[in-house]
């Protein structure tokens, strides 16, 4: 009889759809948590911070010394692509184009994780009163993080794309083959959906195809680290990638609030072209 | 309505402390984990009670609001391990404070294969779902020990009715 009734109350739970409920109780409960959460999380992600910084200074110094000089190779870069954007926004008004426009960004700290630890899943302090949405891309200075799922007045919960139910539709910069990013943990992801025959070393950049429709085209996702064949009956390669923003530790993030046309978004990306040294990825 | 109370004052700072503070002491995919300690001390303290399965619901529901998981998952993993713990406890006359411990082990095993497969990562129960499970059997003393602190101070307060088996409960 018990057993019966679990059964039944389990086969109603599974039918029933909550989020007329639910949904109100989350944002409520995200409200709530969410301040006690940021009281908690800042000081000691600061001092994690300053510890980590005190024990790896050489590290730091040695960076410090090869990011000053790929500043001044950037600077150089920089200088000719503004030059590229000038002419291409004459010869757009030559032929009566519309203005490209420039991404508008937010932003926003991190406050908290999921409770689940194989969920990467972030909450930041910016939610729907500051213009934030469902879908918006979320970034760091080194690229792509992930993207808004869910949004409360004050906080937003972020999936990141390491995350297992994570899809981002992804191509390679070097050849444009296209494929889907997908989460595979807290530090990794893998291109999948990429032919055998198509070419794909180590070190390739991934970038986003804006054809999901939630990110912009042209967006750093991370570098190819790892390519294997796969099994011998499967049409797809295995491609391993690392993104190159520091998920784990991450701290500050921006959110995307308005997209920008296909070539600004593609154009930082490019000029990050050089970046090759510690600085590069995690 | 005590065990009610208790449990969600306890899940609350759980669940803040374990999505704000523990993130930075995580390693890989485990993370020090208090709720499993809290369901099986529910299912320990009052087996099968109407106010063990109301606690049980209360913090379900409040660790499922605190998750992305599928909203099933966490009621149907937490009850289910609130229930094979009351089941364990009517079944053993005395329970040693080491057996005790292994039931969080056992509890926390059960809820972390139900919610790994009910959120489709079932390939995480080998081997991050079982270290977990091992990281809650060795955290539970504490949580244990905690838990049965917050229960006296709550009786301190509001003193219990005298009845004979709350005596013995104190």
């Amino acid at each position: 009889m018990v057993t019966g009734l679990i059964l039944l109350a389990i086969a109603a739970a599974l039918r029933f759809d909550p989020s007329i409920l639910l949904n109100p109780g989350r944002i409520i409960f995200q409200e709530t948590t969410g301040h006690a959460q940021k009281t908690l999380f800042m000081p000691l992600a600061n001092l994690q911070g300053s510890i980590s910084a005190h024990l790896h200074i050489q590290e730091i110094l040695e960076e410090n010394r090869l990011l000053k000089a790929e500043l001044e190779q950037l600077r150089q870069e920089i200088t000719s692509y503004r030059e590229a954007a000038i002419e291409n926004r004459r010869l757009r008004a030559l032929l009566n184009m519309r203005q490209s426009m420039s991404a508008r960004m937010i932003v926003a700290n991190v406050v908290g994780f999921d409770l689940s630890p194989w969920k990467a899943v972030i909450k930041i302090d910016r939610g729907r009163k500051d213009g934030v949405k469902k879908d918006m891309p979320v970034l760091t200075g080194a690229g792509v993080i992930g993207r808004v799922f869910e949004v409360s007045p004050s906080f937003s919960q972020v999936i990141l794309l390491t995350d297992y139910d994570s899809r981002i539709a992804a191509l390679i910069q070097r050849n444009r083959a296209r494929g889907i990013l997908k989460g595979q943990g807290r530090s990794s992801c893998t291109l999948e959906y990429v032919g055998k025959g198509v070419d794909v070393e180590p070190g390739d950049r991934v970038i986003t195809s804006g054809l999901d429709g939630i990110f912009p085209k042209g967006l750093l996702l991370g570098e190819v680290e790892e390519v294997s064949p796969g099994p011998s009956g499967d049409l797809f390669q295995t491609i391993k990638v690392r993104p190159y923003s520091k998920l784990d530790t991450v701290e500050g993030v921006l959110v995307m609030l308005e997209a920008p046309e296909e070539e600004e978004a593609s154009l930082p990306e490019r000029a990050r072209e050089p970046r090759r040294g510690p600085g590069t990825g995690r | 309505m005590r065990l009610v109370l208790i449990a969600a004052v306890a899940a609350t700072v759980l669940i803040v402390l374990e999505t704000a503070l523990f993130p930075f002491f995580q390693m890989g995919l485990l993370r020090i984990d208090g709720l499993c300690a809290l369901i099986a001390w529910l299912g320990l303290r009052s087996p099968f009670s109407p106010a063990c399965l109301g606690a049980t619901l209360v913090v379900s529901l409040m660790a499922c609001l605190a998750t992305a998981l599928p909203w099933q998952v966490v009621p149907i993993a937490y009850g289910l391990g609130a229930l094979a713990a009351s089941y364990l406890s009517i079944n053993i006359m005395e329970l040693t404070f080491i057996q005790k411990i292994l039931m969080v082990g056992f509890v926390s095993l059960l809820a972390n294969v139900i919610m790994l497969a009910g959120s489709g990562n079932l390939e995480l129960v080998w081997p991050w779902g079982i270290l977990q499970a091992l990281l809650n059997l060795v955290t539970a003393p504490f949580f244990l020990f905690a838990l049965d602190r917050l229960f006296r101070l709550s009786v301190r307060i509001v003193p219990l009715r005298r009845s004979a088996d709350d005596q013995e409960a104190i």
